[in-house]
């Protein structure tokens, strides 16, 4: 136990510089690229001085080096700078709309990683049988097509012509939202006790979660069979065979673990990746989320709010992998120990 | 050494399936193992003599097919076996010693955690006992530290030890065969002398039926009762292994005892021309006959049939037909 606790303060120490590299990496870009910020957020008409106002608050009159070195103290004081857009602080920004893409992505997870062990191990059993066949073409499909076309399928299907789920928004017509104390509203609402609302909330949560999730889960679900696959020819699964042990021991244990090793590593990154994905599905959904925040920083060139749009990113990246490496080490002990 | 039959496999055919079409591996073995009896099994890489071995648990591989023959182990064809009798085989009567340690166990799990599932399935005991059985095995294949091996995982342990746990997995119970395909061929080269001779000394003590895979001629020759010599899925030899060794019969047999590279000789062994043939379209006939320099008409028209040369000593050779 304490070797792995040891192991995980380890990633965390390597993440730090990488998380570094990507600040100062993406702070360059967002001044270098073309198109003048403090121009953008003056408008087209401000007077000349108004435009130098906002560069002199963006300390971009400053070299390079210094605007990032004051970014970097502002950023131990937990202030990211202002932001152009929203015309706030965009730790505020931050504070206010990750938290409900954060939820979200979560349920994707779940659903990404629930869907990917059901479908991948149905296949891996059966496969080359009809189960896998049908695994196989829901695999393509779910790879094949887009999100944010999910989103909008699901949508007309399961909201407008068959209305089970809502078409979008976080809460039903009439529903008082629960009183802001994380801002995760699914949290929020079992605080003040609002189990109703809890429920409205996840109920809302099912489609543009489930549209999310799908291409992820289609391929983790696809390398979950292909490692099982490949596992069941293993001598050493000819060798517990040979033991006596009942297939379906061998199946769920002998099989099924070493074929979970590549699966997870995947898994991680694709569960990362849901934020910057969830965008489209966010704007079709009009999910109060992070990802609409981050393209209209993007239009608008608020250099603050692409760099904390970015370091999110990256920092939610860092969190995978380290969960990742742990879980992989845990199924793996060769991996934990040869690093020591 | 008593004369009850306790293995018998009559002419078994095992093809494998693969995207090139279907190889045509085991073409006919006959291969015979008494109660207490120790048999050595012969023949060059590739020859079937791993087909051959895992036909008897029903173990091949996924893509292997089992196109004629039978198994019969105390007089029942295992190859018609039920689950709880084929279970009850692979549990308490026959064990195997695979080719090599490092892919037959399972990296993710400690070498203790397989030895009871292994046990618990086969005895169906408490975890007090059964890794007390565990350990005893452990302790019989030679293991200095059973309970620190116990705890290993695979990838701790050097080869030699992988080798002995796998022996030690074999020994557990009081088996009636044990199976050894090549159990020291992936072995380092000073460790292969001892692991061999703990098998045979454990063997011997246990006075336990025993088939010895190998291609290291000297130690089948010097342990095992009888031979069968195979090539190109055929057993193309058996018999006593002092007359199979003194008095080799068949053409390739010669040519493999002649391989052996004699230490007190001045002259290289030749080799034998040629190589195994192709599964997928293998030679008519005797499958030797490409590389036989005896080759007459008929070899490339039928299998030829066994000949008792001399007393329990046969040969499948058209050289020998009366
Ligand atoms: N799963 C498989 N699919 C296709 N061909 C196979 C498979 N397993 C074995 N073979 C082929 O069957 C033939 C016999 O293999 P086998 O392993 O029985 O030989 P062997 O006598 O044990 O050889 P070695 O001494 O190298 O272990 C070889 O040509 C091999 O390539
Ligand atoms: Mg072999």
């Amino acid at each position: 136990m304490r070797a792995i606790w040891k192991y995980i303060w380890k990633r965390v120490l390597y993440v730090i510089p990488t998380l570094v590299g990507l600040s100062i990496l993406i702070f360059i870009l967002s001044r270098v690229l073309p198109g003048d910020p403090a121009l953008m957020a003056a408008g087209p008409n401000a007077p000349k001085w108004v435009v130098e106002q906002i560069r002199h608050q963006l300390r971009l009159d400053k070299p390079l080096w210094e605007q990032y070195y004051y970014w970097l103290v502002d950023l131990f004081h937990g202030d990211l700078g202002y932001s152009t857009y929203t015309k706030r602080s965009v730790t505020a920004d931050v504070i206010e709309y990750l938290p409900a893409s954060l939820q979200l992505i979560f349920m994707a997870a779940l659903f990404e990683i629930g869907g990917a062990l059901a479908l991948g191990i149905i296949a891996g059993r059966y496969a080359y049988r009809l189960p896998d066949n049908i695994v196989r073409v829901i695999a393509y499909i779910g790879i094949s097509v887009p999100s944010f076309v999910w989103g909008l399928l699901f949508q007309l299907v399961f909201a407008s012509l068959i209305p089970l789920f809502p078409t979008h928004g976080m809460y039903s017509y009439g529903t008082v939202p629960p009183p802001r104390v994380t801002g995760f509203s699914l949290i929020d609402a079992l605080i003040a006790g609002q189990f109703d609302t809890f429920v409205d909330i996840l109920w809302h949560m099912v489609l543009p979660a489930f549209a999310l999730s799908l291409g992820a889960m289609a391929q983790d679900a696809r390398i979950i069979r292909a490692g099982m696959v490949e596992n069941t020819e293993k001598e050493h699964v000819s060798l517990v065979r040979a033991y006596g042990i009942p297939e379906r021991v061998i199946f769920s244990k002998y099989i099924l673990k070493p074929s979970l090793v590549p699966a997870v590593t995947v898994m991680g990154m694709d569960i990362a990746s849901l934020l910057g994905n969830a965008f489209m599905v966010e704007l079709i959904f009009q999910w109060p989320g992070f990802s609409r925040y981050g393209i209209n920083v993007m239009l608008n060139k608020d250099i603050n709010g692409i760099v904390a749009v970015v370091l999110v990113i990256g920092i939610l990246f860092a969190i995978a992998n380290i969960i990742v490496d742990v879980v992989v080490a845990y199924l793996d002990p060769r991996i934990g120990r040869r690093s020591q | 050494m008593s004369k009850e039959v306790l293995l018998e496999i009559k002419n078994l055919h095992v093809g494998y399936k693969t995207h090139m079409g279907v190889s045509h591996v085991l073409n006919g073995v006959n291969l015979t193992v008494h109660k207490g009896e120790r048999v050595g099994v012969i023949g060059e890489s590739g020859s079937g003599k791993t087909t051959t071995m895992k036909s008897i648990l029903r173990i091949l591989p996924s893509n292997a097919i089992i196109k004629k023959g039978e198994i019969f182990y105390k007089g029942k064809n295992v190859l018609e076996m039920k689950e709880d009798e084929l279970l009850n085989l692979r549990r308490k009567k026959i064990s195997m010693i695979f080719q090599d340690p490092t892919s037959a166990l399972n990296p993710l799990f400690k070498v203790g955690q397989i030895m009871l599932d292994i046990i618990k399935y086969s005895y169906k005991l408490e975890d007090e006992e059964a890794k007390e059985m565990a350990l005893k095995a452990l302790k019989e294949a030679a293991l200095p530290d059973p309970e620190r091996v116990f705890d290993s995982y695979p990838f701790q342990l050097s080869g030699g030890m992988r080798q002995r746990v796998c022996i030690a997995l074999a020994l557990i119970g009081d088996r009636e065969l044990i199976i050894a395909d090549e159990p020291t061929t992936n072995l380092d080269v000073t460790i292969k002398a001892q692991v061999l001779n703990l098998l045979t000394s454990l063997v011997r003590e246990k006075n336990v039926g025993w088939i010895f895979v190998s291609q290291a001629l000297g130690a089948v020759r010097e342990n095992v009762d009888r031979v069968y010599v195979m090539y190109a899925g055929n057993i193309i030899e058996w018999g006593p292994s002092r007359k199979v060794f003194s008095n080799p019969l068949h053409p390739y047999t010669q040519k493999l005892l002649e391989c052996v590279p004699k230490l007190t000789g001045k002259e290289f062994s030749k080799g034998i021309r040629g190589r195994i043939p192709n599964y997928f379209k293998p030679p008519s006939g005797c499958r030797f006959h490409p590389r036989c320099d005896y080759v007459l008409d008929e070899c490339k028209k039928s299998v030829p049939e066994a000949v008792e040369v001399e007393h329990e000593h046969f040969v499948a050779c058209n050289l020998y037909r009366r």
